[in-house]
């Protein structure tokens, strides 16, 4: 065994290194956000914030210039005020959970499962 | 809730645990340990892919930060400078993972630093006022 992530009783035990680290770390994302939701962060309406930065979904390396700009867009006035922090710590965290979402809508992250 | 993390591959080994209740302070705590874990995981896991730093931190000129250990650029960031960058990372052989290192040191990472979570945890027990459950 050269990996084992266990969490909320689920596992992931492998000898492949590669896919190991790949799937415990796209794992262990998913659920550090699961714990904050309704105590730092409202999941759902940042996923919103993330879908008026990217309306549709697309692939980033299709168009470089579309992604930069909603890149641009999570650190934007505009988005800070949407998601309403409560403190500079929160609006870190809240700030990570939007660049997640995001990426995830210009396919630079994979969802859970997909790998 | 439990978590647990053992890896070994060589030299290199990594070994995180934690049991967590479900209080805000612990699902704070859960959190912090889940972060490091993927955090660790990303890092190995450029290492193994042979994601050069240095490289990335040469395409959008950051700086390597000895307190923090790690590459960044400080300021504001215009959104051609990241189109340009972009366009440079998606020519690299793993261009995922090139492009969410140099989000990191540009400044847009996807999991919060450990000092957040701390700082956060530190303010809550104390009972600061807006640091807490959401209402």
């Amino acid at each position: 065994m050269t990996l084992k992530f266990e969490v909320q009783g689920k596992s992931i035990v492998t000898d492949n290194l590669t896919e190991g680290l790949e799937k415990s770390s796209v794992k262990a994302y998913a659920e550090t956000w699961k714990q904050l939701d309704g105590l730092i962060l409202r999941t759902e309406e940042i996923k919103k914030v993330a879908e008026k930065i990217v309306p549709e979904k697309f692939d980033w390396k299709d168009d470089p210039k579309k992604a930069a700009k909603a890149i641009s867009g999570i650190k934007s006035p505009k988005a800070t005020r949407l998601l309403e922090p409560r403190n500079p710590e929160e609006k870190e965290i809240v700030q990570a959970l939007l660049a997640y979402k995001v990426l995830k809508r210009i396919g630079m992250i994979q969802d859970e499962g997909q790998s | 809730m439990k978590v647990s993390l053992e890896a070994e591959h060589g030299t290199w080994v990594c070994i995180k645990k934690g049991e967590f209740g479900n209080t805000p302070e612990e699902r704070i705590d859960c959190a912090r340990l889940l972060a490091s874990i993927a955090q660790s995981c990303k890092r190995k896991l450029r290492q193994e892919k042979g994601i050069d730093p240095e490289k990335i931190a040469g395409i959008c000129g950051a700086k390597y930060n000895r307190r923090q250990k790690v590459y960044l650029l400080k300021g504001r960031k215009k959104s051609d400078d990241i189109e340009k960058w972009l366009e440079q990372v998606k020519r690299l052989p793993e261009p995922n993972e090139s492009a969410l290192l140099l989000l990191e040191m540009i400044g847009y990472p996807i999991i919060p630093s450990q000092k957040a979570f701390e700082e956060y945890l530190k303010k809550m027990e104390l009972g600061t006022e807006g640091y807490g459950p959401m209402k």
